[in-house]
């Protein structure tokens, strides 16, 4: 089953750490919080965020998130300065961030040479971690013999024993209720 | 104001605020795994769900490759003299900006050993250590259950049903605490620590 954080990981950790990673983004509001669960998940001793290609590429021993304010721009940099980043190795990888279905998405398209560099090493973790809401509902329904929202009124009036596997199963509910 | 008030209010804030904290596990996580406490994967199976219609977000720790199990519970190693086995269970609800903390579990379940004087015979009761942040009012009021609390014991319905009420500890404190009960080394802020930081406040 793919998983975000496993996407997240196994991207910075691909080809020994160095190069450049995309994360793909679903809404600015939720840009700063998966900056620093990359942050999080990489676990290095310095990260530094950059909004300059140019400032990325000076800082070799440290993992670089690179929020540009354009993202068209910075993919075509990118795009042009590819040996740059090669050569010397870096500690750790600079990582692109770019909004799905974005100008700098779109741009990544059309930029072969960087396409193929970060192919593999390009996750969208908010797309990777949405449930197929009916098919889990399903499957719950099938396992806990009532729908979430019915299980959850039972549990809330605490007519469910309250055990671990009951508590791990009230958890997937509340994920699958419907508001 | 009265004591109950404050603590309520403080919970409030921890669910207000909390899920913005909740990547902090993986400090804990990391050092579990740095004293041989646990296996090296668990880092990266920190990891959540999201219902793409509510935004909501399920935190758990997920089974390792190949155990395909949605109510794991991680094991833990070289755990307090007398404990035969314990296992780590992390869950939380956050919206999607992953700024309020709609529930937390932490959880800790498993088995101590008794072993009779002059005897080879064992006996091996469970227990059960968990601290729950409610998502809504449970119970009569915030003394006998308040939002943020713990059970200790071999039960969560043992009698008599004990939940402690906790201070607002943000996740990863809450989860420090929880292994302090079962492992041996376990300190996450000794007390010279604790000391030196006084002395540094002139206190």
């Amino acid at each position: 089953m793919p998983d975000p954080v496993a996407s997240i990981a196994n991207a910075i950790q691909r080809d020994g750490g160095d190069g450049i990673v995309v994360v793909y983004y679903p809404d600015l509001g939720v840009r700063d919080w998966l900056v620093s669960e990359v942050e999080s998940i990489a676990a290095v001793e310095t990260s530094v965020r950059t909004d300059s290609v140019k400032d990325a590429r000076t800082h070799m021993d440290s993992l670089v998130l690179l929020l540009p304010a354009n993202e068209r721009a910075a993919v075509e940099e990118l795009d042009g300065a590819r040996d740059q980043f090669l050569e010397p190795k870096r500690a750790y990888p600079v990582v692109l961030f770019l909004l799905r279905d974005g100008d700098g998405a779109r741009a990544l398209r059309e930029a072969p040479s960087l396409a193929s560099w970060v192919r593999g090493s390009d996750p969208d973790p908010e797309l990777l971690a949405e449930v197929d809401v009916e098919a889990e509902r399903r499957a719950f329904e099938a396992g806990a013999g009532a729908s979430p929202e019915e299980w959850l009124a039972r549990w809330r009036a605490k007519e469910i024993p309250m055990d671990a596997s009951n508590v791990v199963l009230s958890y997937r509910a509340s994920l699958l209720e419907r508001r | 104001m009265n004591d109950w008030f404050e603590l309520h209010d403080a919970h409030r804030a921890l669910r207000a605020t909390g899920g913005s904290s909740l990547s902090d596990i993986r400090r804990v996580l990391r050092r579990l795994i740095e004293s041989g406490h646990a296996e090296s994967s668990l880092f990266n199976r920190f990891t959540y769900s999201k219902n793409p219609h509510t935004g909501l977000r399920e935190w758990r720790i997920a089974a390792p490759r190949g155990k395909d199990r949605k109510d794991w519970s991680e094991p833990l190693k070289k755990l307090a003299p007398n404990l035969a086995e314990a296992s780590l269970t992390v869950l939380a609800l956050t919206d999607s900006a992953n700024e309020r903390l709609g529930q937390l579990t932490v959880m800790l379940e498993g088995r101590s050993v008794t072993r009779k004087p002059f005897s080879r015979s064992v006996t091996r009761k469970p227990f059960i250590v968990a601290a729950h942040l409610d998502d809504r009012h449970m119970g009569s009021g915030a003394c006998g259950h308040a939002l943020f609390h713990c059970h200790v014991g071999p039960s969560f319905k043992a009698m008599p049903e004990v939940r402690v009420p906790l201070p607002a500890l943000k996740p990863a404190a809450a989860l420090e605490w929880a292994l302090s009960v079962v492992l041996p080394d376990w300190e996450p802020v000794p007390w010279h620590e604790v000391i030196a930081h006084a002395n540094r406040q002139g206190t």
